[in-house]
């Protein structure tokens, strides 16, 4: 239970700071006084970000009350299972939060803000295997019984 | 019974004949029109050349005033994407012709601000500019039209159409001048 909480903590922390970060750009300016990002813009940027989250956190709330997979006999090793699940969401979102915020180390790099969401979307793709076993294991799996009782 | 109805279907149909016609004049609302005045050569007084009047050739005035309009457009470095202009092909009395987006140097913002008072520009953004138009020859005058089309970006952005207000008058203004200008230029090569 508790392992789950912490999980869930860092998804939904993983989104807001997404969501702050793209907010943040529609107040910071450049040397020459132009807006990084256009307030009427944002909701460009907002929407693409809440999909790449979506699937992954609507999946887990959801898991919050069904739970489809039974689980399996052997169940060792918890400790160690929870630190590999802990760092694998934690790369994974720390790299969506790294390509759509490291413009606010610099900005000059060429490109666009929609483009840097793209491809943290696209990254979001690549990156699915190192979260999914993690997902489905502690969210979709049937908690024990003495911890369900 | 029916005659309520009745009254309410005419009463529908005059609600969208007014969005009709609002909507008809929301899009005319960015078209500039000016006219350049002009003369023929063998109307002038004499021999001497004109000042400050335009002087096209009976004939040729469509072929000087499309190629006046390319090359004002091409000096600022916008692209005629329609029609499409090679060798001799340029754009004919009443073709639309349109550009593409180019962006806005920051002193014609400034300059927007200062002749468009009251519809002033944010200096927050970078802005470019499409323009559409045409032109037509009447008499001895030459009648330009031209829609611009503002967008706006940040720093980090992509251009979106400006939905705040702007002068279309500046710009068409600003493309009339310097038309004129170039039409009063004697042709090279």
């Amino acid at each position: 239970m508790k392992d789950r909480l912490q999980l869930t903590a860092v998804w939904l922390a993983g989104l807001a700071v997404a969501l702050v970060l793209v907010e943040a750009y529609a107040w910071r300016r450049d040397a020459a006084g132009i807006r990084l990002l256009l307030p009427e813009d944002r909701a460009g940027l907002f929407k693409p970000l809440l999909a790449l989250y979506g699937g992954y956190v609507g999946g887990l709330l959801a898991f919050w009350f069904v739970r489809p997979f039974k689980r399996p006999r052997k169940d060792g090793a918890m400790r160690m299972r929870f630190r590999i699940a802990l760092a694998c969401t934690l790369l994974f979102n720390l790299t969506i939060l790294y390509l759509v915020g490291y413009r606010h180390l610099s900005a000059g790099s060429g490109g666009t803000l929609l483009d840097d969401v793209r491809l943290a979307q696209q990254t979001a793709v690549w990156l699915s295997f190192v979260v999914a076993p993690v997902n489905l294991y502690y969210f979709g799996i049937k908690p024990a019984k003495s911890a369900a009782a | 019974m029916g005659s309520s109805a009745m009254r309410s279907t005419r009463h529908a149909a005059r609600l969208v004949l007014a969005a009709a016609l609002a909507c008809a004049a929301c899009q005319g609302g960015n078209t500039y029109r000016a006219s350049i005045p002009f003369e023929y050569p063998s109307r002038g007084a004499g021999p001497h050349a004109f000042r400050d009047v335009v002087v096209l050739s009976e004939g040729a005035e469509a072929r000087v005033v499309s190629a006046a309009i390319v090359e004002v457009l091409q000096g600022l470095q916008f692209s005629v994407l329609t029609p499409p202009i090679s060798g001799n092909a340029g754009i004919a009395p009443g073709q639309r012709w349109k550009t593409d987006v180019v962006s806005l140097p920051h002193d014609v913002v400034e300059a927007h601000n200062r002749e468009a008072a009251g519809l002033v520009l944010p200096l927050d953004r970078y802005y470019s500019v499409e323009h559409e138009g045409t032109f037509t020859i009447e008499g001895s005058q030459i009648v330009l039209e031209v829609s611009s089309t503002l967008y706006a970006r940040g720093a980090l952005g992509s251009p979106s159409l400006y939905r705040g207000e702007y002068s279309s008058t500046f710009f068409g203004n600003r493309l009339k001048r310097l038309i004129h200008e170039r039409l009063l230029r004697p042709r090279t090569g």
